[in-house]
């Protein structure tokens, strides 16, 4: 089989939606309810202190033959040993999978169609991304590059009807309650942004970039735009809802697209808006799902990667449904427990940077 | 999956599981909705009586000249309000659907008891949006406010939704309250204060209630924008009145076009209009004394002269400028003394103000907001400049 | 719970055209692999093991991760449960 490729350019598609992904839906509200009127300053910690996480995901990628991460692990450490921490990256991945799902499909009951089973709205999703699955790395990436211009219109859409209803006055005084919340914020930001792209390692080899230099342009790039995007929205939500009205709101961005109104005609686009978030959360589940794939296929060594595309989707939907019934909990559990959970997930990546280190300057000595 | 059969049975598969997915899960035809416009709440003892005024689409088709009215009213009262709307279930034969509410009426006692249990329910509420007016009924119930019949629009709901917004563009005394202003008020650092416009039915309350209203061409009983309710701690504690009103709109820098008349040098009265006004709120914390600085700028046309002046000489401008300026100043500081005597509520965001520019001052009064505003010194500066003088200039027919 | 039922026979079916073929092809890990995955989605999706996924997935989050999210909520000075 021809190796499949994606080009730069499409991979900078990808990197933006893995960004952005479900973090549209649920960061600018936690943030905001942890550093108020300052959660646009977390965005920007979160992305400073992304920059280096971003770096060492592409140093991992430069040493060593060109493969992923997970054909990195197997080829140094062996398949059982080196499982040890393929798998943990794996699951990392499906859980994130499973977790997007959750985030869109309960914004979909809450705010759309109360009466719909949640399985329902995730089984529809799944279905596509397994049908991506089998359609390979190639296609998708290809998808990704056409649905950014459907988000990007969307996106500028949504800032535009909003520009006029902007007060900054809203985002004073800054900094009132000391950097500790701003710093919490950055920590959320950090983990949901930047952390998450770790799934997207596994389709780095795919990218036909002429040189590492390319490589390193179009992930950033990518992230960056993502992260812009995300503090653009944050901002809104400070500048147009107030960050009194944007906590207390589940999903304040939707809020945020129920005030659209331009000239008493252009109103009720809040579904539009969701479809903003629909696309987002699609390509972060399919990198996601991509890298449980290639990664499931690239450790037991098969073939293909798109044989267990059904029985995978099962699984994430079967840990969609189960997640938590209670949506308490799940605030509680995103906003302390998993930024950490993200953040252990970087041991990854370290180890295997540490492992590629140590093999060149053994080779050298 | 090679083979015709696993692609016949996928097929199958794929087209079996088509037909349960056309449609939405959710969905809820246009015919099987009551499309609510205007919602009213009062209280019958301690429980919610609510009304709601659906359009009823039959008579909406012009075509059909029937004489059934153009809306229906549902009403029932249960111990809170979304069990209310529930019951109406038993009532009505469609689902009230609320994304297309206009107005939200409070009486008077469901104002005063407080309103914090109908703000939850409505924001809570997935369908209901916030783009609606909230008004408290003045002198009659709120249920009484949505059955007027009313003439140009016939659904009332529309017609006091329309005529706020015009009047609140062109009238400064006439403010108007969407749920998400009312919840930024209330909750931003004001104790929880705000306003909400008042309307009242004015005439003869009898026959407003009856078709006969529209039966003539001057009507007994119209439906009318009264004055402000002013809210504290999230009830309603008193009214402002037109005057009042109008100068809570001046401080909020919410006037976009309105008139107000200046006595004249030599007797006499001259209106002018009103077109751009811009205010800015300056907070002060000067050796720990805490002040704010109102300063007002006015750009105003001559609309309408009744009284002896030369308005080609640039003196006879300026005076009339300087009678303005004075007039607006005293009208904004009895304004404010009104509210901070009679109410203690800081309906203006003083409070909030404070805490943007000074954090830290703001943190030792934060406690005691409301007693520190009915003391808090505030200056107002007014500036009115006169551009134009209408299409001519001295008075058409100058008084002797 | 129709849902789960619905998606877990579409999976059940997957499965029957799908599986075989691993086996002929002596892709034996994968087939194994299909089928043990495919059987754990099902079996919660009808209803059965949801509680272990909700640990798999969730719980040993909430217990390995809540106490330090806590500490560093408590650290930030954005309050926390214990």
């Amino acid at each position: 089989m021809r190796e499949e490729a994606i080009s730069a350019r499409q991979f900078t598609a990808l990197a933006l939606f893995v960004t952005i992904g479900d973090s549209l839906v649920i960061l600018p509200g936690t943030m905001v309810s942890l550093a108020k009127q300052d959660a646009w300053l977390s965005m920007l910690v979160g992305l400073a202190a992304g920059l280096p996480v971003i770096l060492l995901f592409l140093a991992v990628h430069a040493r060593g033959a060109a493969a992923s991460p997970v054909v990195k692990l197997k080829r140094i450490c062996g398949p059982w040993f080196g499982g040890l921490f393929i798998l943990p990256y794996i699951a990392f991945s499906l859980f994130l999978s499973a977790g997007s799902m959750r985030i869109l499909g309960d914004f979909m009951i809450t705010q759309i169609m109360p009466e719909t089973p949640g399985t329902a709205v995730v089984a529809l999703l799944l279905i596509v991304a397994a049908a991506a699955i089998r359609g390979g790395v190639e296609a998708f990436a290809r998808a990704g590059e056409v649905l950014l211009l459907c988000f990007l219109f969307v996106f500028f859409f949504f800032i535009l009807t909003l520009v006029p209803q902007v007060d900054f006055h809203r985002l004073l005084p800054v900094c009132e309650n000391g950097p500790g919340p701003v710093a919490h914020g950055g920590l959320l930001s950090l983990a949901f942004c930047f952390i998450e792209i770790m799934p997207l390692m596994m389709l780095m080899p795919h990218v036909k970039a002429n040189s590492r230099k390319e490589m390193r342009r179009a992930l950033l790039i990518g992230a960056i735009a993502g992260a812009c995007a995300l503090l653009i929205v944050t901002l809104l939500c400070i500048t147009v809802l107030g960050p009194g009205h944007a906590e207390r709101h589940m999903y304040p961005t939707y809020t945020l697209a129920k005030k659209i109104s331009v000239g008493s005609f252009l109103e009720r686009v809040e579904a539009m808006i969701a479809f903003m978030w629909i696309i987002s959360t699609f390509m972060k589940l399919g990198v996601n799902l991509f890298a449980v794939h290639l990664g499931l296929a690239q450790w037991i060594g098969s073939r293909s990667y798109r044989t267990l595309s059904v029985p995978v989707a099962a699984v994430t939907l079967a840990l969609a449904a189960n997640f938590t019934d209670n949506m308490a909990y799940f605030n509680h559990i995103v906003t302390l427990a998993w930024p950490i959970y993200d953040l252990t997930m970087l041991f990854v990546p370290l180890f295997l940077l540490g492992l590629l280190l140590v093999r060149k300057a053994g080779k050298r000595g | 999956m090679r083979g015709a059969f696993g692609k016949f049975v996928l097929c199958a598969v794929l087209l079996t599981v088509l037909l349960g997915v056309t449609g939405c899960w959710n969905r809820r035809e246009l015919n099987t909705l009551a499309i609510a416009v205007g919602m009213g709440i009062d209280k019958r003892g301690s429980e919610y009586d609510v009304s709601i005024q659906v359009v009823n689409p039959q008579v909406m088709d012009k075509k059909s000249g029937t004489n059934r009215s153009e809306t229906i009213q549902f009403r029932e009262h249960k111990a809170t309000i979304f069990e209310a709307l529930r019951k109406m279930t038993t009532v009505s034969p469609r689902k009230i659907y609320l994304s297309h509410l206009r107005i939200l009426v409070l009486s008077e006692q469901v104002a005063r008891e407080g309103i914090n249990e109908v703000i939850d329910f409505i924001s809570r509420d997935h369908e209901a949006r916030t783009d609606f007016y909230i008004m408290v009924a003045r002198g009659s119930s709120a249920s009484e406010v949505l059955n007027v019949h009313t003439q140009l629009d016939n659904i009332p709901s529309i017609k006091v939704f329309d005529m706020l917004e015009g009047s609140e563009k062109a009238w400064a005394p006439t403010s108007t309250v969407r749920l998400d202003e009312l919840i930024d008020a209330l909750e931003n650092d004001s104790g929880q204060s705000g306003v909400l416009s008042g309307v009242a039915v004015a005439g003869n309350k009898k026959k407003a209630m009856t078709q006969e209203n529209i039966e003539r061409i001057r009507l007994p009983g119209v439906l009318k924008y009264s004055g402000l309710a002013v809210f504290k701690q999230g009830k309603a504690v008193g009214w402002l009145n037109e005057e009042q009103s109008a100068a809570f709109k001046f401080i909020m820098g919410k006037v976009k076009n309105t008139v107000s008349d200046v006595p004249c040098p030599a007797g006499g009265k001259l209106v002018l209009e009103i077109f751009d006004t811009t205010s800015a709120m300056i907070p002060k914390a000067r050796g720990g004394e805490l002040s704010i600085a109102l300063k007002q700028k006015l750009f105003a046309n001559i609309g309408e002269v009744s009284c002896g002046i030369d308005l080609l000489n640039e003196s006879a401008i300026e005076e009339i400028e300087k009678r303005m300026e004075e007039k607006h100043k005293r009208q904004l500081e009895e304004t404010i003394a009104f509210v901070q005597r009679k109410y203690g509520a800081d309906i203006f965001g003083f409070g909030q103000s404070i805490h943007r520019s000074y954090p830290r001052e703001w943190k030792k009064v934060k406690a005691n907001w409301s007693e520190a505003f009915r003391e808090l010194p505030v200056t107002v500066s007014a500036q009115v400049t006169i551009r134009r003088t209408g299409t001519i200039n001295n008075a058409a027919i100058p008084s002797s | 719970m129709w849902v789960g039922i619905a998606v877990a026979a579409l999976v059940a079916a997957a499965a029957v055209i799908e599986a075989p073929s691993l086996f002929r092809e002596s892709a034996k890990t994968e087939g194994i692999l299909y089928l043990a995955l495919a059987a754990a989605g099902s079996f919660t999706l009808i209803g059965y093991t949801g509680k272990f996924y909700s640990f798999v997935f969730l719980r040993w989050v909430d217990i390995a991760f809540l106490p330090i999210g806590n500490w560093v909520a408590h650290l930030f000075g954005t309050g926390g449960a214990s």
